[in-house]
């Protein structure tokens, strides 16, 4: 059993501030995702948990010690790079039981032994048959699973899978997503999986970090990041599309509490207001709808819904994703309707289901 | 404005068949995709259109001309390339004034043209800047306002997407489809993105290994593919195949999965037109059209295979959950895009099933598909029925 924490990690390359009060736990058994954009600090993260580098700040917790001054082999984590670093002199096989070889583990596993251990990851990931192949044989997604391989085959304190699946095909990233889950959550360590999409993230993990610029903006679990972003920088990452995020005041129209928006008049709640605090004086906020909430009226009077212009509409199979004109915004529709809309075509929008977020526009945190 | 018919075009390298027999119509003002994996024939097809590579056999009509003999110069055409092939030293104007210069128009001309090329395209502000230092996004769109000054009879579009990253490329997608229905031009896009042809395409065309498979709308492709090819090939996560064969029973016409057999209608089993003789058959479901019930349950018309919950992926709105079919042998299979094990089942909103719970599955009769194995083809593409599959869990 090992519980890895983050304690308050800074890290500052130059004056680059690339990690900034990172706090973190995570439990024997569980797996965190850690999502954001390119360069949001994941992979540095990873490294600093590692030992590749030392934290300008803060410590990093293995099993209740402090491991800062912990060479990387000391510390005994399980390091899957992004950029896969086999060793191009070695076969697929030497390459995924180097780390099983490595001078403290001498003589700890037979011949057998690692023989079974070896097909039983590379059955796993799909590459059996490819053992006495070296690295230069090997396609980009094979490559990466030979990475998988070297770390998942270790027996370390704490996993570290850095963007493990990233140029594997949909179907077998989609297969892998849930062979690899099911077999770290059996184990008695922690797994970090580390993905710039958060929908991965959000599928794989039973706690999600949300990373933008250094910072860890929410850490909940999957479901709560997606119907309750933290920030704007998290409900612009999460969502397939994204939450819809338009400016705009809350002000009194005829006796009620409404949002408006340069394009757009909606009622509110009065309970959405009370969590809100306003008062109806034109205070600005960023009002935050997701796409597969709003709804489309058909042949519905004018003055019940929402009018908007189609921008474009792209008809996928299951459901098509309509974006529509609101003054300067555009926004998306998720929507099953499967008839063709197109452009410049008037639509009647319907709000009236949607559960709405609400943003501070300076601050970009969840109001509601 | 043209429309484009190409007629039995062959294109040979050697003896490399790269397009057979082609016979494929863009009509005018419509946004024709060529999709397919790579090797499938469809940038050859398109260089012949554009009059880059020759003709090996067949004849490509613009409206009733027939063009194959004529120089790219003399075909009026178009092309957006996926590298965007900007002149680096010049900028967003220059670049897109570039084919009126060359043309020697008259200044004024050219100006008035740029100057309604970048309002179309958003670009108006960028005008003097160098496009060296610009995205990959705001490079294409100057690439595009490069083709659309030139007033051509047709664009192409070879994977214009390709070298942008997930979000530039979701807006430019929507981008290009918006300015080619305002402007109307007959367009042909090739991609190897079945999700980008989706979202862009009036109509596509599905090529492999140099043939065509099928040329519908999107919606057509995905309701209804006409083969094993094309039901794989779109649609994500794509849809379960899974083998078996096709048995007569007291006059029913059955077919009898790993672990699971059901009895078509009577009507549907009319549209099969096949009698039961025992050739092997592949049954294809889309997960979004399986329905879970708790094993414990009993309940009517439970036609799939028994299983246990194995995944559960949450992607917000939908959960993807990976069914472990119980019965399935685990076979080798020379063809990886048959479902072995585990069945893709595509849930939206809430729901009680845990990992590892028993289920049972049923397949909505009416979406079913089922494929030969030696052609390939769909037998149930036609007309969908509303019908109720009397199933029987095994």
């Amino acid at each position: 059993m090992s519980r890895l924490e983050l304690r308050k990690i800074g890290k500052t390359f130059g004056n680059v501030r690339a990690l900034d009060d990172v706090d973190l736990d995570i439990n024997p058994g569980e797996i965190l995702g850690l999502t954001g954009p390119s360069g949001a600090g994941k992979t540095t993260t990873c490294r600093v948990v590692a030992g590749i580098e030392s934290p300008t700040e803060g410590r990093v917790v293995i099993d209740d010690q402090v491991v800062n001054d912990q060479s990387p082999q000391q510390r005994g984590v399980s390091f899957m790079f992004e950029s896969y670093a086999l060793y191009p002199h070695f076969t697929v096989f030497d390459n995924i039981t180097f780390p099983l070889r490595a001078p403290g583990q001498k003589g700890r596993y037979s011949a057998d032994e690692l023989r079974r251990r070896v097909s039983e990851m590379t059955n796993l990931v799909e590459i059996a048959g490819l053992e006495e192949r070296f690295p230069s044989e090997l396609s980009g997604g094979q490559k990466q699973r030979v990475a998988l391989c070297r770390a998942l085959i270790q027996e370390p304190v704490a996993y570290l899978l850095d963007e493990p699946i990233s140029h594997l095909d949909a179907k077998l990233r989609h297969k892998l997503r849930g062979e690899i889950r099911r077999r770290q959550v059996q184990l008695s360590v922690p797994t970090v999986w580390t993905s710039p999409d958060a929908l991965e993230a959000l599928s794989v993990s039973d706690r999600v970090a949300v990373m933008v610029h250094g910072r860890i903006h929410q850490v909940s679990s999957p479901r709560e990041v997606y119907l309750h972003p933290a920030t704007l920088d998290v409900a612009r990452l999460v969502g397939d599309p994204a939450t819809n995020l338009l400016s705009g005041q809350i002000e009194t129209e005829g006796g009620r509490m409404v949002f408006r928006h340069p394009a757009l008049c909606l009622p509110l709640e009065e309970s959405f207001r009370q969590k809100l605090q306003a008062n109806g004086d034109g205070r600005e906020i960023i009002l935050g709808v997701r796409p597969t909430e709003i709804g489309i009226l058909e042949g519905a009077p004018a003055e019940e819904g929402q009018p908007g212009e189609v921008y474009v509409y792209e008809p996928f199979g299951k459901y098509g994703i309509l974006s529509v004109r609101l003054g300067e915004d555009i926004i998306k529709v998720k929507t099953p309707k499967q008839r063709d809309f197109r452009v410049g075509e008037k639509v009647n929008l319907d709000f009236g289901q949607a559960e709405l977020l609400a943003f501070d526009p300076e601050r970009g945190r969840a109001l509601v | 404005m043209a429309s484009i018919f190409l007629e039995r075009v062959w294109k040979r390298y050697g003896s490399v068949e790269a397009v057979k027999d082609l016979n494929l119509e863009c009509r005018q003002g419509e946004l024709l995709a060529l999709l397919g994996p790579s090797g499938c024939g469809k940038t050859s097809t398109l260089k012949m259109v554009a009059g880059i590579e020759d003709v090996t056999q067949g004849e490509i009509y613009f409206d009733d001309r027939p063009v194959s003999r004529l120089a790219p110069g003399e075909r009026n055409i178009a092309m957006v390339f996926e590298d965007y092939a900007l002149y680096p030293h010049l900028t967003v104007g220059e670049n897109i004034a570039f084919p009126l210069k060359i043309k020697k128009r008259p200044a004024g001309e050219v100006e008035s043209r740029v100057r309604s090329a970048l309002e179309l395209l958003g670009l108006q502000e960028l005008q003097h800047e160098n496009v060296k230092f610009m995205s990959g996004g705001a490079q294409q769109r100057v690439s595009i306002g490069r083709a659309l000054v030139r007033d051509p009879e047709l664009i192409l579009f070879d994977e214009p997407l390709s070298h942008l990253d997930g979000d530039h490329k979701v807006q430019l997608r929507g981008e290009i489809k918006r300015l080619q229905q305002e402007t109307g031009l007959t367009s042909i896009l090739v991609t190897h993105d079945q999700t980008e042809a989706v979202a862009m395409s009036d109509r596509i065309a599905v090529m492999n290994l140099g043939a065509l498979q099928q040329v519908a709308s999107p919606k057509e492709l995905y309701d209804r593919p006409a083969n094993l090819f094309v039901a794989n090939f779109i649609g994500e996560p794509p849809m379960n195949l899974l083998l078996g064969t096709l048995r007569e029973e007291s006059g029913d016409l059955l077919f009898e999965g790993e672990g699971f057999e059901f009895s078509f209608p009577g009507e549907m089993a009319a549209r099969i037109g096949r009698s039961a003789d025992s050739s092997r058959m592949i049954l294809g479901i889309r997960p979004e059209h399986v329905r879970l019930s708790p094993q414990n349950t009993i309940g009517e018309g439970l036609n799939g295979p028994p299983g246990r919950i194995h995944f559960r992926e949450p992607r917000g709105d939908v959960e993807v959950i990976l069914v472990k079919i119980e019965s399935a042998s685990t076979f080798a299979s020379a063809d990886d895009i048959l479902t072995r094990d585990l069945l893709t089942v595509e849930i939206s909103g809430d729901h009680e099933l845990r990992e590892d719970e028993p289920v049972h599955c049923r397949f909505l009769a009416n979406h079913l598909h089922l494929f030969d194995t030696e052609t390939g083809r769909n037998l149930l593409a036609a007309e969908p029925v509303d019908a109720v599959m009397t199933g029987r869990a095994s």
